[in-house]
């Protein structure tokens, strides 16, 4: 897992949209949709240990191809696989959301 | 008319104050360069730090906490519990220096917003963008009777450290058949399900050592986080040991009385053994000299860039902000942290930032095996934080023995990850 840079993603900010506009510029939002996969994926970092390296009985992930990882995620949405937390964590997840952290996270 | 980034950053330096980002046009995705002043040690302050250092390595990254170490208050309960000990819970800030983080052990006196500058005593430095995590101050006079002198004979325990070792020494002092009072202060305060769990971790140590004594809440409220599980557990492992007072049933406390240890509710006059009482709260004081309180004493925030709504150019994380439906939580300041360190390293550089997922995760025990969890999921926007219909909530109830177990056993593996997620 590669925290040395982060994906832009650019969406209305109001202060620098202010500043841009001062200099009669503007700014093209980007993919809005786009999420950033390393910001996203730190919130797994919290039970999952950095870089999804596991920790006591929380499953090392990052040895898991993201087909794995995504696989898991729907499964544990809509109830297939059990759990005691993630089913209620994976429905908070849009698709284009987990794939991302999913190839993020997933084993290359 | 669109604009190359290149273009932008050639406008934003052209103005002489936009250093930071020609910067990051010199460094190109090596990072975002310019200066990020961090003041606070916490969960939220060692996460931001760390964070904007991984993501933007030649970013000078400074955190001003004057604390050596510091204590946490997840897991502190553990310690009265009596199957945890206090340097289980005490936090270094070698792995952020190891991670190429300044740590400035002093207290930051001075903000200087307008001239981007925090001071200590040794001096002042200037920052392109100022992330504060200010934890929480104690409304001394909001408890009749209490004060932070009351506190040394009738501990808070509400910031982890000599207060939590003073309490545990309290409890192992008391004779069994005493009864131990849990004053609970009004809202919003630090870690919701927090005085719940201390009952439960309270009447742990008592059933093995004491098992005549009694614990008692006095609540202003009337009702409380994961209350259907505290209350499922407690019948089943404490019978009834632990009593519950909400507010409508007169649990307001009306007055302590430290030197009588007396707590004077709104329905009766209790004569403790133990007392611990737990002040209302306010955003830390560090909060009101960088001028991003508001009236409320918290610290309301854009949540797209946790930038404070009063202060441009400063972003505040954890406990003291005004972030609901995030709790006040050592998670919630974890990744409030991610996306204010996200923000400030996009901001830098020129970028804007766009909406990412922010998560908590909440473990109590209510006893050393059987654990209970809150989550939730939240999108971010700068209209307002939002949740995904469905998603969080508290654990089931209801279940089996193992299950509670397995909680239990991922509230360790939680603790062990976000601290070394935190500081290293």
């Amino acid at each position: 897992m590669k925290f040395d840079s982060i994906p832009s993603g650019i969406t209305a900010f109001a202060p620098l949209a202010a500043f841009v506009a001062a200099f009669g510029l503007s700014v093209t939002p980007a993919s809005a949709q786009s999420p950033n996969a390393a910001v996203i994926a730190a919130n797994c970092a919290v039970c999952h240990g950095q870089g999804g390296a596991g920790a006591g009985d929380v499953v090392k992930i990052n040895d898991k191809t993201p087909a794995q990882i995504t696989e898991a995620m729907v499964a544990f949405r809509d109830g297939k696989k059990p759990s005691t937390i993630m089913g209620r964590i994976a429905k908070g997840y849009t698709d284009a959301q987990v794939a991302a952290v999913a190839n993020y996270i997933g084993k290359k | 008319m669109t604009t190359t980034r290149r273009q932008f950053l050639k406008a934003a330096g052209a103005t002489g104050a936009g250093t930071a980002l020609m910067l990051s046009g010199c460094a190109g995705m090596e990072g975002s360069g310019g200066k990020v002043v961090v003041i606070g040690g916490g969960f939220g302050g060692a996460t931001a730090a760390r964070y904007v250092k991984m993501w933007s390595p030649n970013t000078e990254v400074t955190l001003i906490e004057p604390s050596r170490s510091y204590v946490t208050c997840p897991f502190s309960n553990y310690v009265l519990g009596g199957f945890n000990t206090m340097d289980k819970i005490t936090q270094g800030f070698g792995g952020l220096t190891g991670a190429g983080v300044k740590v400035v052990h002093e207290a930051a006196t001075a903000v200087d917003t307008a001239k981007k500058t925090v001071s200590t005593a040794s001096g002042t430095m200037a920052y392109d963008r100022l992330i504060v995590a200010p934890g929480i101050d104690f409304i001394w006079d909001g408890v009749p009777g209490y004060s932070e002198a009351a506190s040394e004979a009738a501990p808070h325990a509400w910031k982890a450290g000599p207060q939590t070792a003073l309490l545990a020494r309290q409890l192992e002092a008391m004779s069994d058949g005493g009864t131990v009072v849990i004053a609970v202060p009004r809202g919003p305060f630090r870690c919701p399900p927090g005085p719940y769990e201390r009952a439960s971790m309270i009447a742990w140590y008592l059933k093995g050592k004491k098992p005549r004594s009694k614990v008692i809440i006095v609540d202003p409220a009337d009702n409380f986080s994961k209350q259907g599980l505290f209350l499922e557990g407690w019948k089943k492992h404490y019978g009834d040991m632990i009593k519950w007072v909400p507010g409508k049933d007169g649990g307001k406390v009306e007055r302590v009385d430290v030197a009588a240890k007396t707590v004077k509710t709104e329905g009766e006059t209790i004569r403790a053994a133990v007392m611990n009482i737990i002040p209302p709260q306010r955003a830390g004081a560090i909060a009101r000299t960088a001028g991003v309180a508001d009236n409320t004493g918290w610290c309301p925030i854009d949540p797209l860039t946790f930038e404070s709504k009063l202060v441009k150019g400063v972003h505040v994380v954890g406990d003291a902000t005004i972030a609901a439906p995030l709790p006040k939580s050592g998670t919630a300041a974890n990744t409030e942290a991610k996306i204010a360190a996200a923000a400030v390293v996009e901001m830098l550089a020129g970028r804007m930032p766009s909406p990412q997922v922010l998560s908590n995760t909440c473990y109590s025990l209510v006893t050393p095996d059987w654990g209970i969890s809150v989550t939730a999921v939240h999108g971010n926007p700068s209209s307002g934080i939002t949740t995904p219909q469905g998603s969080g909530g508290v654990s089931p109830a209801g279940r089996d023995d193992a299950f509670r177990k397995q909680e239990a056993a991922y509230a360790r593996a939680w603790y062990t990850s976000i601290t070394k997620d935190a500081w290293g």
